[in-house]
């Protein structure tokens, strides 16, 4: 099994077990987290096993998760004063992105568009968060903040995989050897499992009072 | 498929590039929080620093409130009951039938009490005496004087030289004192003895024991039928975190009374 998907397996243990406790880094977790174990694992595997083109099922994966950071992102903004017009620009990209995937991706190749246009609009929220630390809030111990682990693990995951996914279209040739570039897309799965097992860790914390709350 | 060698060395590129963005990034971030943290655990300490001074100067205008009052207490009220006991000795000397004589007699006695008491309450008031020195001092003349009114001999020891340097604050000290004061006159009333040695010991603690050399001592539970003085006293030791211990040896009781040094 690909060292990933182990460190998902126990990063949805982790979740179940806090949230049996009661705690939960982000509204959802546990879902999001199984959500991701069965279509990674589970289905991947029979997928594979049926020799179905994984495609459809890659592109939509890759979408639930973009829709489930910018639900977080949300969450951390929802008392600013410009938290509707950030809901409103979520769920139109949502819509946008789901017009796309059904109604004009081919079938056979892996959805570019959504997958530039998710990284755009995530990088803000995350460099504002990083901002935010340094400059508007007062000290607090960020180390034992879910977020922290859930931003750094997607922004390097993002700036890892941006140039192989971004044009991944591009690159996939009659070379065999295109293979590599989804084994180097394993290290950025890596570092994004890493990012939810942080967070699932730090859930058992209690947040500090500015940011997560 | 396209095959462009120039779009994919240039996104190659990107992938070596992205990284060091990120990484400088990240760089960024750390040193920044790191300075944040220090900054945070400077303002912390100056504002621990301000919070000590500002308790110390409370702690100074409170001392200097009890040092007046209890001046003002000894010049204004402590003359007037003085001269109270004055006028009822000279009418008592001109008093003319036993009623007289009886009636000006408990005046006396009651600006006495008062004369004694506003005393006590002057010297546990008075910051200047907040020291295991003054205590030991006053305890020694009280006991002194009164065993000396009832031919009880007495035999008083202390251990320690530095006393002066041993804080003990104003409501410790009348609370020990009170209790003091109740022992002793306990041990004067139910004990029969002729003999009190008093030892006072410091350390985590002020310690005293007042020992009984050749009584019979008492029974803490006849002295509780007969007043509230060993409940009070037990009452006054715990208020301050101290505790009392009755001991009975074959020479009379031993009492052990104690207070923790710091509050």
């Amino acid at each position: 099994m690909q060292f990933y998907k182990a460190i998902l397996i126990v990063s949805l243990a982790v979740a179940a077990w806090n949230k049996n406790k009661g705690h939960e880094p982000f509204p959802y977790f546990l879902s999001f987290m199984a959500m991701v174990f069965i279509l990674e694992i589970p289905v991947d595997y029979y997928i594979q096993k049926r020799d179905i083109s994984n495609y459809p099922l890659k592109n939509l994966f890759s979408k639930l998760c973009l829709f489930y950071y910018l639900f977080v992102f949300y969450n951390i903004n929802k008392k600013k004063v410009w938290s509707r017009k950030l809901g409103f620009t979520i769920i139109m990209f949502i819509c946008v992105t789901l017009i796309w995937q059904f109604g004009f991706q081919a079938r056979n190749t892996i959805d570019i568009v959504s997958y530039n246009a998710g990284y755009v609009l995530l990088i803000p929220f995350m460099l504002q968060y990083l901002y935010e630390v340094i400059y508007r809030y007062p000290y607090f111990n960020v180390f034992i903040d879910p977020y922290l682990y859930f931003i750094f693990g997607i922004l390097i995951f993002y700036t890892s995989s941006f140039p192989i996914l971004g044009f991944i279209n591009l690159l996939i040739t009659d070379n065999p050897h295109y293979i590599i570039y989804f084994d180097l897309l394993n290290i950025g799965n890596i570092f994004l499992s890493l990012a939810y097992f942080g967070a699932a860790i730090c859930s058992t914390t209690k947040p500090p009072s500015t940011i997560s709350s | 498929m396209f095959n462009d060698e120039a779009t994919i060395y240039h996104i190659i590129l990107a992938a070596f590039v992205m990284p060091v963005l990120l990484a400088i990034l990240l760089i960024w971030f750390f040193i920044s929080y790191q300075r944040k943290k220090q900054q945070n655990e400077f303002d912390r300490k100056d504002a621990l620093l301000r919070e000590q001074a500002l308790i110390i100067q409370n702690q100074k205008v409170v001392e200097n409130e009890r040092s007046r009052i209890a001046s003002e207490m000894h010049d204004d009220l402590g003359s007037g009951l003085t001269t109270i006991r004055y006028l009822s000795d000279r009418a008592l000397k001109q008093a003319k039938d036993a009623e007289e004589v009886e009636q000006i007699k408990r005046i006396a006695e009651h600006s006495n009490s008062l004369v004694r008491n506003m005393s006590e309450i002057i010297w546990a008031m008075n910051s200047r005496f907040d020291n295991a020195e003054n205590l030991v001092g006053y305890l020694r003349r009280y006991a002194s004087e009164f065993l000396s009114d009832h031919q009880i001999e007495l035999v008083f020891e202390t251990e320690d030289t530095e006393l002066a340097t041993i804080e003990v604050g104003g409501e410790k000290r009348r609370n020990l004192f009170l209790v003091f004061k109740e022992v002793l006159n306990n041990a004067v009333k139910y004990s029969g003895t002729h003999h009190i040695s008093i030892h006072f010991k410091t350390g985590d603690q002020i310690q005293i024991i007042v020992s009984e050399k050749d009584g019979k001592g008492f029974k803490t539970e006849n002295a509780m039928e007969k007043g509230n003085g060993l409940f009070n006293c037990e009452k006054r030791i715990t208020s301050i975190g101290g505790h009392i211990n009755f001991i009975q040896t074959g020479h009379g009781t031993d009492v052990t009374f104690s207070a923790p040094l710091t509050s």
